[in-house]
């Protein structure tokens, strides 16, 4: 039994019979794309593009990034755990109207990671069918791989890969098989050796450069990032540069540091941050070390209870035209 | 131009030889990231194989200091900040070495302007490019669609071919005859020669396999209707999940785009340029607000119409894109320029 | 390899303010070094980009005519980082000039031929560069008739005073003055927006006309048809693009308009030119 065409398939007949009898205007979900591992965001308006929509280990971003904003009439979302929370996020922040989304649940066993299938990523000519073996065909000839040794990090991590509340489930979490073990307790700076080393801020700042040594200022995390959605980045604003690109002021661990200050209490390590970066920077470490640090102090993780919000944030209904980037 | 057999067992002390006479980088992988690093003895260095970021980092750095100026009695001193390094840049890609050959187009040899690129150009003066010739092209790869091809020696001085046990090594530049030692080395045979030409020819058949190069059709793009290309779908269609970052421009060879920013208000400093993207919402936005390109449909637009249209027509019908595959494996959402290219080159069609 | 990236040093030698809201002044700048002088050859129209150290570099207008010797003028508006720092420094300010970048108006073309240059708002800088060329006795008898409209929202928006009133006051040239409204009693020129004052009061084409054309892009898109129905062709007239500009010498791909960059291949180009191009500046 292949679960992830199983999946695909109840998708499929799901999005159709929904966008047959209009009961929303659009699908979002992923599509294939022009390489093997490649998935688009994809947003089916029609029954005819619902057979386009597809689900398996590869679909990467996080659709709460992509919502159509501001929404006009309703919108279903097959979504994994981390979308799910997202969208709870987005509706207790005022960006959405959670009555104007169905959430088509889907129990995730997690996403691959492109760059852990080693030097096949230049050649994957064949995808992952299967749910834990499965096969990449490259020019290099047939890879057998064991998937959950190539899950990114933040799925290994996850400790909600099913949403808590759905309006329907594509799969039924029962018959999913056996949650993973997420592995616990990932510190946020062990990249080059332990947090031990980190006495003194200096220290801690020495390992933060080196961490972003080789960020290109690209924005890739931030953009992937479904929480980033400001009208007016802090790091865009032209007339008083809080942020400089240029290596020796320090702007691009400012840039990381403040915008991870800004996700706290609200990061659910989604990962599309990390898989969007083009140079491998562990950038959602950051967050989650503040998150991590809240879960501890407040007992809060964001994004699993609609009426719960952030403990260090009051959410006021004045605050509701807060700027909400496209 | 000169061809030579090196063998294999002998490039560790070739490359040894190479780096006496200046600094040498080659491609290592760090972090998961194959780039071009200086060279480290001992160490094989990866050619062959698609480097994460271009050589273009070489020519134009993500940042550089150009001037340093302070405050003097009656004035101010500016001093330009001119790169002085030689270096030799060892197992460079083919598409990647066509891409500076395109970049210097701006830079040095625009003839609508006077003026040269000093950076750029010293950059390009002071570095020897010794190429790796792409025996598997990668998935994304369509150098051959683009005017390039596998072994193509376009802005090389140099290149070596894998033949197994040996390599060729193709001295093609005066430069590249002065500083590589070849008096060690062996001409290349008939047979070398022939070897090589197979190689080649497979390699471009599995280019062909993977993308048929009929269906970029830059001259369709470049002889199209700009209002026609204006107003195609694709741009709202592709906007609908480009999250307009910079990693298409960042990673691609022939993005060359830069911002020229001061540092230092209190009038000691310097004044840099670093890396820019026309994907950016503030690339074109004025100081009085007036943006030309407000929305992602028009940012999207610029890119693809710049390296598919008006490039080419600005420079003997060469796109803009040496069709290296970065942006198309590394896009978070997979925009995929071939695909737009067809959209754009269906326009001209099916008017 | 000559480095056109280097600034000449310049010293701020006047400010003057030009409008009733401060926003608007005009700096004179005076080479450090008189070698310096020398090599600053330029034609009106063409820009220059002016550095505030520490602060960056904007794009602007030569205000200043070739034939004003030892004079480099340049109008600033405060909009950004940059004007808001230059209009905070005082005469002896050490500032940065590099250029003259852009094409100009092209002269050798207008030789011999009647000229109307029609500017609005702040646009009006390389006008008033073309203006003093254009009367000057070395260059006067050159050119045919000469008939210019200057408009601003308010009289106290105009630059030039002095000068524009000077100019309206000889009989080598036909000067028009125009505000979007009054708003002081004792206006004495035009009221109404420029394709107006254009349609009533310009000559009607001939082969032997040109148009200069500077402004807003409203003003731009309104005043074309005006000059359309009075009969001008597109290649009759001229426009200087304005565009956001970084290196100002065509390497940095910010100011590309299609395949033309406004520093390099313009910023001036003809009506023709400019239908050309893709609808994105």
């Amino acid at each position: 039994m292949n679960m992830m065409n199983d999946i695909t398939e109840a998708i499929r007949v799901k999005a159709k019979a929904l966008l047959t009898e209009k009961q929303v205007d659009g699908v979002l979900g992923f599509t294939r794309g022009t390489l093997p591992q490649a998935r688009r965001p994809f947003l089916a308006k029609t029954p005819g593009q619902a057979e386009r929509l597809c689900w398996d280990a590869f679909c990467l971003m996080n659709l709460a990034n992509f919502l159509p904003v501001p929404l006009e009439g309703r919108i279903a979302v097959t979504a994994k755990g981390c979308d799910w929370r997202n969208l709870v996020i987005h509706h207790q922040e005022g960006r959405i109207d959670m009555d104007r989304i169905m959430v088509l649940g889907i129990p995730c066993t997690g996403m691959i990671d492109p760059e852990k299938t080693g030097s096949a990523i230049d050649h994957m000519t064949g995808t992952l069918p299967g749910e834990n073996h499965g096969e990449i065909v490259s020019a290099e000839g047939r890879l057998e791989v064991e998937r959950t040794a190539r899950l990114r990090q933040a799925c290994l991590e996850c400790e909600h890969p099913t949403p808590l509340s759905v309006h329907d489930w594509i799969l039924d979490p029962k018959k999913a098989g056996a949650s993973r073990h997420p592995a616990k307790g990932v510190s946020m700076l062990e990249i080059e050796g332990p947090d031990a080393d980190l006495k003194t801020p200096r220290a801690i700042m020495a390992r933060l450069q080196d961490m972003f040594s080789a960020c290109l200022m690209c924005f890739a995390c931030r953009d992937a990032c479904p929480l980033c959605y400001c009208r007016e980045c802090f790091a865009d604003i032209e007339k008083s540069r809080w942020i400089s690109p240029s290596p020796d002021s320090g702007g691009i661990s400012d840039f990381h540091l403040i915008r991870a200050h800004h996700i706290a209490g609200r990061c659910t390590g989604c990962g599309a941050c990390e898989t969007a970066c083009p140079v491998n920077i562990p950038i959602r470490r950051l967050a989650r070390k503040l998150n991590t640090d809240m879960e501890k102090a407040t007992g809060f993780q964001p994004g699993l209870d609609l009426d719960a919000g952030p403990p260090v944030c009051v959410f006021k209904p004045a605050f509701h035209d807060i700027p909400v980037r496209r | 131009m000169n061809n030579y057999l090196l063998k294999k067992e002998d490039l560790p002390a070739f490359l040894k030889d190479l780096n006496l006479q200046c600094e040498l980088w080659a491609p290592y992988t760090e972090s998961g990231i194959r780039f071009f690093h200086p060279y480290r003895k001992g160490e094989q260095p990866e050619c062959g194989r698609s480097t994460r970021i271009s050589v273009k980092s070489f020519f134009l750095p993500r940042c550089e200091e150009m001037f340093q100026f302070s405050p003097e009695p009656d004035g101010m001193n500016i001093q330009a900040n001119l790169p002085e390094n030689r270096l030799v840049l060892f197992g460079v890609r083919p598409c990647d070495a066509r891409a500076m050959r395109l970049n210097a187009r701006v830079f040095l040899d625009d003839p609508a302007t006077p003026h040269q690129d000093p950076y750029f150009g010293k950059r390009r003066q002071t570095t020897l490019l010794v190429g790796w010739g792409c025996d598997r092209p990668g998935a994304a790869c369509f150098c051959h669609a683009v005017g390039g091809s596998p072994f193509g020696e376009e802005g090389l001085d140099a290149l070596i071919t894998d033949l197994g046990d040996n390599l060729l090594l193709t001295v093609g530049t005066p430069e590249a005859e002065k500083r590589i030692k070849t008096d060690q080395l062996r001409t290349a045979s008939e047979e070398d020669m022939a070897a090589a030409e197979r190689i080649n020819q497979a390699s471009r058949e599995t280019l062909s396999a993977n993308f048929n190069p009929e269906n970029m059709k830059i001259e369709s793009i470049v002889s199209g209707d700009i209002e026609t290309l204006f107003d195609l779908p694709v741009w709202e269609e592709t906007a609908s999940r480009c999250l307009n970052c910079g990693v298409c421009t960042y990673l691609c060879p022939t993005c060359t785009c830069f911002d020229v920013l001061d540092t230092g208000e209190n009038q000691s400093g310097y004044q840099f340029r670093c890396w820019d993207s026309c994907m950016f919402g503030l690339f074109t936005q004025h100081a009085s607000g007036h943006n030309p390109r407000p929305g992602k449909p028009e940012r999207i637009r610029q890119r693809f119409m710049h390296k598919l249209r008006y490039f080419p027509e600005r420079n003997g019908g060469h796109a803009g894109c040496v069709g290296c595959g970065r942006c198309v494996l590394f896009c978070p959402v997979n925009i995929d320029i071939r695909e737009i290219a067809e959209s754009m080159a269906e326009s001209k069609t099916n008017r | 390899m000559l480095n056109p990236y280097e600034k000449y040093p310049v010293t701020i030698r006047s400010v003057t303010n030009e409008t009733e809201d401060k926003n608007l002044k005009t700096f004179e700048l005076t080479f450090l070094s008189s070698e310096d002088a020398g090599a600053f050859t330029f034609l009106p129209g063409q820009f220059a980009m002016l550095w505030v150290p520490g602060f960056g570099e904007i794009p602007l207008g030569i205000a200043s005519s070739p034939t004003e010797t030892n004079k480099l003028l340049f109008s600033v508006n405060k909009i950004g980082k940059v004007t808001r720092r230059l209009h905070q420094l005082d005469p002896g300010a050490i500032l940065g000039v590099r250029g003259p970048f852009g094409n100009g108006f092209p002269w050798e073309t207008l030789k011999g031929k009647h000229i109307a240059i029609i500017g609005g708002g702040y646009a009006f800088t390389t006008l008033r560069a073309s203006i003093v060329y254009l009367l000057d006795e070395a260059n006067r008898n050159d050119f045919g008739d000469l008939w210019v409209l200057y408009g601003a929202k308010t009289a106290g928006m105009l630059m030039y005073r002095n000068e524009i009133d000077a100019w309206a006051a000889r009989d080598d040239l036909e000067m028009h003055i125009s505000v979007d409204r009054q708003d002081t009693p004792a206006w004495r020129h035009h009221v109404g927006l420029i394709p107006t004052i254009v349609t009533a009061h310009l000559p009607p084409a001939d082969e032997d006309a040109a148009v200069i054309l500077c402004g807003p892009p409203v003003m731009i898109k309104f005043t074309l048809q005006a000059l359309h129905e009075k009969g001008y062709g597109a290649d009759q007239v001229y426009l200087s693009l304005e565009n956001r500009m970084k290196c100002g010498i065509g390497f940095c791909g910010r100011c590309s308009v299609g395949k033309d960059c406004v520093c390099k291949d313009g910023p001036v180009f003809s009506s023709a030119e400019v239908n050309l191009m893709p609808n994105d500046f």
